[in-house]
């Protein structure tokens, strides 16, 4: 056995027409690997960058290749609990009074991020969404007015208005849906909540930080007094989305 | 390499334990054109402690492999009071809903989804805010211990008048850390909303959490 063995260092190409074991003396398949290690064997190659590869059969020559995926990656959750309490302005101070008003998209700032190392991920959004300025109830005049609240992930906290490039679904201008999550406060009701999931994929070899921002939607359904509403609620802010309230979290979850 | 080949010729098995070997050019077994480092011809059998049915070759950073288990999806079943006996509450104080889980000790996403319904319409003028918790006891509105990082520990709805129908629809992460099953209870507790002026809404929720609604869900998943 020795007179093999050392035979074989001395050859750049190995040929073994037989068992061959590998910490076993009786293999049962050609290529036998009993390992009491941790690790059955190592395979270093050039993609070695993240954890959780997989070993794929490329073509029908059986040519096995690593291949990164995020299947085999826990459930990961955005830490919200350090997040300080956001007021949003829902309507500039210099903005005219339109019965269907559309704002500028709002970055959540770079404390609001979640990070995913490469493949496809369902990231699932909750959050309260919450008008807590009002010192009593509601004022009459708000009735059938509707407060609507969308939220998208952005790849950079400075640029809201933009998609993430990783999410799936060809985004949100065509309206086939996974671009965005949403929610609305119906008046009178003044807390609710934001839900939605936003499928991303991650075609990097790295691990990617994500962003994200909301804008708001108001119809006031052009009664009489659409215009006093208007104008009130530019002095309002909205609260706690994506902060530590206790309705929110964000987590993704890892597909194949 | 041909004094090689016929010394191994006519080995029928092979036992290879030896370290340091370096073919830079590739090993091939029953085949000796190798076209990658390691060609084999034929089967491999890979003995580990990770082995088991339906497990596949996982690498991790290091490019260090080992078996692994393919995704997999489990529920674990919580439970639900009976038709006819769901809580009816009428006021904004915290209540036990008689809907519990109990969990092995592990890392879950539990899931509830609840139909809210109002034994009084609401009109357009009223609404209320739900939200709903998990706590350690049927005796404390206290959250329970067991949130994990990161998690919400609240699921909210509403009911706006004049619909008849709100929905809870919500999940939370819990990790019971004890060595043992644990039961967790459902706790639920109410706000209200109204327009100025307008009567307080009479709020007599029917059967919150029970079976009688077939909307109503109440699960976990395993995430660890």
């Amino acid at each position: 056995m020795k007179k093999i063995l050392l035979s074989i260092t001395c050859f750049v190409v190995g040929y073994l027409n037989a068992q061959v074991g590998i910490g076993t003396a009786t293999p049962s398949a050609d290529l036998h690997v009993l390992s009491n290690k941790e690790y059955i064997f190592t395979l270093i190659d050039s993609k070695v960058v993240s954890d959780n590869y997989v070993l794929t059969a490329n073509d029908s020559e059986g040519k096995i290749k690593k291949e990164a995926n995020s299947v085999f990656n826990t459930i990961k959750f955005l830490d919200l609990t350090k997040v300080a309490p956001k007021s949003l302005q829902i309507i500039p101070k210099d903005q005219t009074f339109t019965n269907f008003f559309v704002g500028d998209w709002i970055s959540l700032g770079e404390d609001t991020s979640i990070s995913l190392s490469h493949g496809r991920w369902a990231v699932a959004i909750t959050s309260l969404i919450s008008l807590d300025e009002f010192s009593d109830f509601v004022p009459d005049d708000y009735l059938i007015t509707t407060l609507t609240i969308e939220l998208q992930i952005i790849d950079s906290s400075n640029k809201p208005s933009i998609i993430s490039v990783d999410v799936e679904g060809d985004k949100r201008e065509i309206y086939n849906g996974r671009g965005s999550a949403v929610g609305a406060l119906v008046f009178p009701t003044l807390k609710d909540i934001l839900r939605g999931t936003i499928i991303i994929n991650n075609p990097q070899e790295y691990i990617k930080d994500y962003y994200f921002a909301v804008r708001f939607i108001l119809e006031t359904n052009n009664h009489a007094d659409s215009v006093t509403i208007f104008n009130s609620l530019k002095d309002l802010n909205m609260k706690s989305i994506l902060d530590n309230s206790n309705e929110n979290q964000v987590y993704a979850i890892p597909l194949n | 390499m041909r004094k090689f080949i016929i010394i191994i010729f006519f080995i029928s098995n092979l036992s290879y334990s030896q370290n340091n070997s370096i073919l830079s050019d590739g090993v091939g077994i029953n085949n000796s054109n190798p076209e990658a480092y390691l060609d084999v011809n034929g089967t491999i059998r890979l003995e580990h402690s990770s082995q088991g049915i339906n497990k596949i070759l996982i690498a991790n950073s290091d490019g260090e492999v080992r078996w692994g288990a393919p995704f997999e999806l489990t529920f674990i079943d919580g439970n639900l009071p009976l038709e006819g006996r769901g809580v009816t509450f009428t006021d904004t104080r915290p209540h036990y809903t008689k809907a519990t889980i109990t969990l092995e000790p592990g890392s879950y996403m539990l899931r509830a989804v609840l139909l809210i319904n109002n034994a009084i319409a609401l009109n357009y003028k009223q609404s209320f805010y739900l939200n709903a918790f998990l706590s350690d006891s049927s005796d404390s509105s206290n959250f329970s211990s067991d949130y994990l990082d990161g998690s919400a520990k609240i699921m909210g709805g509403t009911l706006i008048g004049p619909n008849t129908y709100g929905l809870i629809d919500g999940n939370v992460a819990i990790r019971n850390s004890t060595s043992s099953p644990k039961t967790y209870y459902l706790w639920v507790q109410l706000e209200e909303f109204k327009a100025a002026g307008s009567a307080s809404a009479t709020i007599r929720i029917l059967d919150f959490t029970s079976k009688s609604w077939g909307e109503n869900i109440f699960y976990a998943i395993p995430i660890e």
